[in-house]
């Protein structure tokens, strides 16, 4: 599990790479550069970050990643639910509705989604 | 350094009292469009970054130069800070603490500038580090923010949203911030950049380091940053209309952040009292009409009284109150003192008293550069005593520089300029005092720009040219030259007195202290008192004993007086000298005659120098036009003198011309029912001045001077 917190800056990036990888690290610095005006630099430098955190892995000038878009977006909500809510789900949920009405279909999905739970 | 820190010394204390009423104006207007607040805030930075000003008589600013640039070589430091209570606090204690004491290789008063100099540069290079620093730190942060739009970017780690660099200033934004807090953001940071804050900012902050030593304009940064804040929030939400006031206020609550009270560099959303702004967004309405009425007023009003410095009438504010317009009692009368020790002059210029100008010479003084004279005695051959063709030169001791004309004096003062040290005013006016040379004697040349002539006739000229503020303005009239008194071991001279632009006087004291004096004899000494009388009033001013009067030495003082008293062209001002026992000591010992009774007329009309005075001269009941016209002819000294009446129609015209023999005419004046001839002495009479009655007698003009009369020369008589 990876605890590491990504800023909204960083998130861009991260997703620059789980979005086309594998990808070189000569042709990252250049949709970077695009798409963050970000120069080689820091390009190398934010990278070098997350993969000492263990998100992805520069190997011989190839980049990927070492844990997937999902997986690091659930450790992180699991992590959010545990620290404000003790790890409950219902009680998260509770506050997540809380003076919001789930639509028919939503509240069928939440049902599957029990069941499914159950099942196993 | 000394000199750029008190210069700038000066300015900050004119840009204190213009700091101090913008915020008294802001506390007073409210309600005013915050802009103006900032507008306010400009004027105090012009005064701070311009060094010169225009004079104005509406100016409030109390002194321009409260510190004198030339403190730190001073016998006498004092300050001039415009406000008497200060200066009569301050004065006696900067003056005896400070002021050198005999014997001192360095003045106190220029170690104490040295170190304030180098105090106040080490303090600016902190404040230069620290805005250096939190740049760095700053840039080093949004190194990696990414490119949202244009000059927008986003941060993951700021907290607040602000704009960096001058250039090309860029916006950057927490990459936290909601969507909804963005727009109102973006709008904020916007309005900034419409307004150049990114540059006023830090311009600000560059004029705190510079005059960081004034916790006046602290206050006036911290104020200038929330009121820049505050106009642009106001400009927001004039842009984007009242109903955004609540969100708007919301998006200020979430990204206000505890921050430093001072910051350097950037411009910040989420800065500076965040409760005030969001009261005074809540509180927003549209300004009234009168209210900006009202703001204008007061930043014209603003720029008029505190932009402008007071006038001062040479160079040196002496916060004298002039009378304008009528004869009052000199009730503020101010003397201040200075003295210079002879002593240390014959040290410093051996050259000078090598001289021994006397008074039968005449004393050329010149001005090399600003503040910078020298002076010298000149000497002429007559061609009407030697037989031979007339030539002039300068002497200094054994030397002597010989010149014909124009162009060869200006050779022979740059000669002698060389080999002169320079003297500054102060230095030329104590050494020509303490040689006993009269004003009258002296002339100054303004070597930049000689004009033809030589010797009296071009005195006058020259006059009108200078600067040294003791040659312009009134004239002074010693009635009773070399009055000396003696005291228990010392002997006094009265050395000079010169009339001070034109509300005032310097009296100059020659004190020769011999052995045998002590400070407790000081201490019982008789004190002086001056009295000095306009029309049919007077007052007694107090003249201080020179101050470094003790020891048991030989010692010579020139103590000047300068006395400031309210009067105007045209009062007679008259000076008593008493002891404090109340005996008249030396009474009636001079008189201020003003010069501007005596209208000069063309030149083409006699020649040099012409005036005239009208006066009924034959007592036939109409007034009559008495001109004086003269010149040099081969080296006789002649004039002419011409009566006609006013209009200019010459019905009656005498004309006679005169041989000065030892006299050259000056000027006409009438006083006491009667006309006067002014007669300056040439090298060849007794050496003192002469006045002569003009009257009218078998249709010749006379001029007498008791039993003597002036010779006539050439064409006589009456028409």
């Amino acid at each position: 599990m990876n605890d590491y917190q990504m800023g909204a800056v960083e998130a861009r990036f991260a997703d620059i790479i789980w979005k086309r990888e594998p990808i070189s690290s000569t042709e990252l610095c250049k949709i970077s550069l695009e798409v963050l005006s970000w120069k080689k630099s820091t390009t190398y430098t934010v990278l070098k970050r997350l993969c000492e955190k263990g998100i992805f892995k520069n190997e011989n000038g190839m980049v990927s990643s070492v844990i997937s878009k999902e997986e690091f977006f659930s450790a992180q909500s699991t992590r959010f639910v545990e620290e404000n809510f003790g790890g409950s789900l219902p009680a998260f949920l509770a506050a997540f509705t809380a003076g919001k009405s789930l639509s028919a279909e939503e509240i069928a999905q939440l049902r599957r989604l029990v069941a499914e739970q159950e099942e196993v | 350094m000394e000199a750029v820190f008190i210069k700038l010394f000066n300015m900050s204390i004119t840009a204190t009292w213009i700091a101090l009423a913008v915020i008294l104006i802001r506390l007073l207007f409210k309600k005013a469009p915050k802009h103006f607040r900032v507008f306010m805030w400009g004027l105090v930075g012009l005064r701070l970054l311009i060094p010169f000003s225009i004079e104005s008589v509406l100016s409030l600013i109390p002194s321009a130069e409260t510190v004198p640039p030339d403190i730190i070589y001073s016998d006498k430091p004092y300050i001039q800070s415009g406000i008497p209570i200060i200066n009569s606090t301050f004065n006696p204690i900067i003056s005896e603490s400070l002021a050198p004491a005999t014997g001192d290789s360095v003045n106190p008063m220029q170690v104490v500038g040295a170190v304030a100099a180098n105090i106040w540069i080490f303090g600016m290079t902190l404040m230069a580090l620290y805005a250096v620093i939190s740049y760095m730190r700053i840039r080093l942060k949004v190194k990696e923010a990414a490119r949202v739009d244009g000059i927008i970017w986003e941060c993951d780690n700021i907290d607040t949203p602000f704009i960096l660099g001058i250039v090309r200033p860029r916006i950057y934004l927490p990459s936290s911030l909601t969507a909804e807090d963005r727009e109102y953001v973006i709008a904020h940071e916007r309005a900034h950049l419409k307004r150049r804050d990114h540059f006023w900012k830090p311009l600000g902050f560059l004029l705190l380091t510079v005059y960081w030593f004034n916790p006046v304009l602290w206050a006036a940064y911290v104020l200038l940053c929330k009121d820049i804040e505050l106009a642009t929030d106001e400009k927001v939400i004039k842009a984007l209309g009242e109903e955004i006031k609540k969100p708007y206020s919301e998006a200020l609550i979430n990204c206000s952040v505890p921050r430093k009270a001072i910051s350097a560099c950037p411009v910040a959303f989420g800065e500076s009292s965040i409760k005030e702004r969001v009261k005074a967004v809540l509180n927003y309405k549209k300004a009234s009409f009168w209210i900006i009425i009202i703001a204008v007023i007061s930043c014209v009003g603003l720029g008029v009284l505190f932009l402008t410095n007071p006038v001062t009438d040479d160079g040196k504010n002496d916060n004298s109150v002039t009378n304008v317009g009528g004869v009052d009692p000199p009730e503020n009368v101010t003397v201040i003192p200075s003295e210079i020790k002879i002593e240390k002059l014959k040290e410093r210029y051996p050259e000078y008293f090598d001289l021994n100008p006397t008074t039968k010479v005449a004393v050329f003084a010149w001005k090399t550069a600003p503040d910078k004279y020298s002076f010298g005695v000149a000497r002429r051959g007559y061609a009407f005593r030697s037989g031979l063709p007339s030539y002039n030169y300068f002497c200094f001791g054994d030397k002597a520089f010989e010149y014909l004309n124009d162009e060869e004096m200006k050779a022979a003062i740059n000669k002698i300029s060389a080999i002169l040290p320079p003297l500054t005013l102060e230095e030329t006016h104590a050494i020509l005092a303490y040689c006993m040379v009269p004003t009258e004697y002296v002339t100054l040349i303004p070597i930049q720009d000689p004009t033809g002539g030589y010797g009296y006739e071009v005195t006058n000229d020259y006059r009108e040219k200078t600067d040294m503020y003791f040659w312009d303005g009134l004239r002074v009239h010693i009635s009773a030259p070399n009055i000396e008194f003696e005291l228990p071991c010392a002997t006094v001279k009265i050395a000079s007195v010169m009339p001070k632009g034109n509300s005032g006087a310097v009296l100059g004291l020659v004190w020769n202290i011999q052995k045998g004096f002590t400070e407790a004899t000081k201490t019982e000494y008789p004190k002086y008192h001056v009295k000095i009388t306009v029309g049919n009033k007077s007052k007694f001013t107090f003249l201080p004993l020179p101050n470094e009067w003790h020891g048991d030495e030989e010692s010579s003082f020139l103590s000047t007086y300068e006395i400031d008293l309210p009067t105007k062209g045209g009062d007679d001002i008259t000076f008593d000298l008493y002891l404090n026992d109340d005996k008249t000591f030396v009474s009636n010992v001079f008189k201020i005659i003003p010069e501007d009774n005596s209208p000069e007329i063309p030149e083409a009309d006699f020649g040099y120098p012409s005036s005239y005075t009208d006066f009924d001269i034959d007592g036939d009941g109409k007034t009559e036009r008495i001109r004086l016209g003269a010149g040099y002819t081969s080296g006789l000294y002649t004039f002419t003198m011409r009566i006609s009446d006013t209009a200019g129609d010459i019905l009656k015209d005498y004309y006679n011309t005169f041989m000065a023999t030892g006299y050259a005419p000056k000027r006409l004046y009438t006083a006491n029912g009667k006309c006067f001839l002014e007669c300056a002495p040439l090298p060849t009479g007794d050496g003192s001045s002469r006045y002569y009655t003009v009257e009218v007698k078998d249709g010749n003009i006379v001029l007498r001077y008791g039993e003597e009369t002036f010779g006539y020369w050439g064409k006589q008589g009456a028409d």
